[in-house]
């Protein structure tokens, strides 16, 4: 260890050039943490260096493998993604005396050839007791022939060590009676999956008696029961699937209604049950349509929740009327001029994300950001300046933000100095206490930043 | 013991005497967060007023790490809290190494190795693996004053055996 120490010179009289050129020797401990911060592209490209380098190179503890790093440029498809494959199966040696990994992630095209060497890293990881497997199939979006890797469900036969699991793009089949047992795994994301059976996944879920966090994005067709009470953190998003959560400790629930480009909106209450989550914390929903009483009695369903979302959605009958005990922060994305049907009571409110896209009535406004009036920190973001520059009439009413502390603005568009400056003039009128104002805009194409204090 | 004890609490330092001489007054919490210096006075026995010297760092670099860890220190806490906290720390190890050349870093890296700065070497570690992710072998070759062990032949070989490894390099940058 006594070469940790040494401190690097510049060697000022080489003929070379003689900016950044080291002449002590790097110490293999920094080589080893530097390496284990590269993609394996990049180990291995570092493996070529010398041989000191090769073999620090070829103890790395996670494998990180994308077919399009770097490779945008490219013409000759082809010859990459032969390329590619030959790389794949040459890594598979060059790490093969390690004996343990912690992460193994491979991003890669299907193309229908590749079968036996996919099948090959996903043993290859799961022997050397990984921790972490990601593997994730880029779908082509011209292709009219998507062909979809399939994945049978023995390969993840030896999961004892895993604890995240995420599978993107590939069709899952089960071809044993036998329910796969993954007894370490906490983390199961979803993307794009489908099973050959209609109770695949369920039958997938019960082998996961540990699993705290379930991420669901873009399945369809699925009957999907959660219980127990392991599960903490749920995510479905742009799923068609019926849906019941029964997990008693359920704290956190992400939630996003439409699927892919159409705006298919899914009813809560035909399609999804989660009424009996008690412990619910922090409630987020896009693009999600509510009927009518859905947030009615939100203290008694969920009495400890701390954070709301509501993004794009709306309540069949126009109202949303929020009141919540626990509730300190809460985000909102209007969505078709909503602001006016919206109703706020929440008490130990202390911060709010509030996005608001097209002007509308002042009056409204005023009345609509009363509602946050408990509030310490607002972050608001909004198309153009105008939004929030209150005419002069309507500012000899009383502030609707008078115990603001902090406020951030993000504009999205241009802003002329002369906009600037009048929407300085109305946020002090909107907020007289504050201490703190900061504002983000675009300038020439470019963010700018203001910081200013009031 | 001092009458001090008895009086209003008074901000705790830790001294540290650099490689060239010199003395660096830190608060206590800062100074926590260098591992080495943490092991040094323990729990309890080592008091703290004694001052620690680290022979192996210039105060150049110490300067340096003490103002990532205060700034750090203050912006970790607010990250545990909001969504607004965790895009500015975010944005603060982005932008806090930009300046830096390469060089620099190394010297870095060493100083914060041995007083065992784990967050600032994280950041560093990535930093300089960032800057030579994507580059071609000769420059990172250069960069680190590395010695090919390898034949031309054995070179050759590897090379075109991970071909696919060596496609889409960026151009060598002007200088660092």
């Amino acid at each position: 260890m006594a070469n940790r120490n040494k401190r690097f010179k510049k060697e000022e009289d080489q003929s070379q050039n003689t900016r950044g050129v080291y002449t002590s020797h790097l110490p293999e401990l920094v080589i080893n943490r530097i390496v284990s911060h590269l993609s394996t592209k990049n180990v291995v490209k570092a493996s070529i260096l010398s041989k000191e380098w090769a073999s620090v190179c070829s103890s790395v503890l996670v494998l990180d493998i994308d077919e399009d790093e770097g490779n945008e440029q490219r013409d000759d498809h082809k010859k990459q993604r032969r390329e590619f494959r030959k790389f794949l199966t040459s890594c598979l040696k060059i790490f093969e005396k390690q004996k343990y990994l912690e992460k193994f992630r491979l991003r890669m095209r299907y193309l229908g050839a590749a079968d036996s060497t996919i099948y090959k890293s996903v043993s290859f990881a799961l022997e050397r007791n990984v921790k972490e497997l990601d593997i994730c199939f880029k779908r082509e979006i011209k292709g009219t022939n998507c062909k979809y890797f399939c994945l049978h469900q023995t390969a993840l036969n030896n999961a004892k060590s895993l604890i995240i699991l995420k599978l993107e793009n590939l069709n899952m089949k089960e071809d044993s009676i036998d329910i796969i047992s993954f007894p370490s795994l906490k983390t199961m994301s979803l993307k794009g999956v489908r099973f050959n059976t209609s109770t695949g996944f369920s039958r997938l879920y019960s082998g996961c008696p540990s699993i705290e966090c379930l991420s669901l994005t873009l399945c369809h067709g699925w009957n999907v029961r959660l219980s127990g009470s392991r599960l903490k953190h749920l995510e479905i998003m742009s799923c068609e699937i019926k849906l019941r959560v029964e997990a008693t400790n359920l704290e956190s629930f992400k939630f996003r209604g439409d699927r892919g480009f159409r705006r298919h909106i899914i009813d809560m209450h035909k399609s999804f049950y989660i009424a009996s989550c008690q412990t619910l914390r922090s409630l987020e929903f896009s693009h999600t349509h509510f009927p009518i009483e859905w947030f009615k009695g939100l203290d008694s369903r969920f009495p400890y929740l701390e954070r709301l979302v509501l993004d794009t959605c709306f309540c069949h009958s126009g109202i949303i009327n929020i009141s919540s005990q626990n509730l300190k922060s809460l985000g909102f994305h209007e969505c078709g001029n909503n602001l006016f049907n919206f109703s706020l009571n929440a008490p130990n409110l202390s911060e709010a994300t509030i996005t608001i896209e097209q002007r509308s009535h002042y009056d409204r406004l005023r009345c609509f950001l009363g509602n946050f009036g408990s509030c310490k920190k607002i972050c608001l973001h909004v198309n153009e300046p105008e939004i929030c520059i209150f005419p002069e009439e309507m500012r000899k009413k009383s502030s609707p933000l008078p115990g603001l502390q902090c406020l951030a603005v993000d504009i999205e568009t241009v802003t002329t100095t002369a906009a600037h400056s009048a929407l300085m003039d109305s946020l002090r009128w909107m907020a007289p206490s504050l201490e703190f104002l900061s504002i983000n805009r675009k300038y020439h194409n470019s963010l700018q930043f203001v910081h200013s204090v009031v | 013991m001092s009458t001090e004890e008895d009086t209003v609490q008074e901000k705790k330092t830790i001294s540290l005497k650099t490689s060239d001489d010199e003395v660096f007054e830190l608060e206590e919490n800062v100074a926590m967060e260098f591992g080495t210096v943490k092991a040094f006075f323990g729990d309890d026995g080592v008091p703290r007023d004694m001052m620690m010297p680290i022979p192996n760092v210039h105060s150049k670099e110490l300067t340096r790490i003490i103002d990532f860890c205060t700034k750090h220190l203050d912006l970790k806490p607010k990250a545990e809290l909001d969504e607004a906290g965790k895009k500015e720390l975010r944005k603060f190890y982005k932008e806090y190494m930009k300046e830096d050349t390469t060089e620099r870093i190394m010297e870095l890296i060493l100083a914060a190795d041995y007083l065992n700065v784990n967050d600032f070497l994280d950041l560093l570690n990535q930093t300089v693996a960032d800057r030579i992710s994507n580059k071609s072998v000769e420059y990172v070759r250069k960069l680190f004053g590395i010695e090919s062990d390898y034949t031309p032949e054995e070179e050759e070989a590897l090379r075109e055996q991970y071909a696919w490894a060596f496609e889409g390099v960026d151009e060598d940058p002007a200088e660092d």
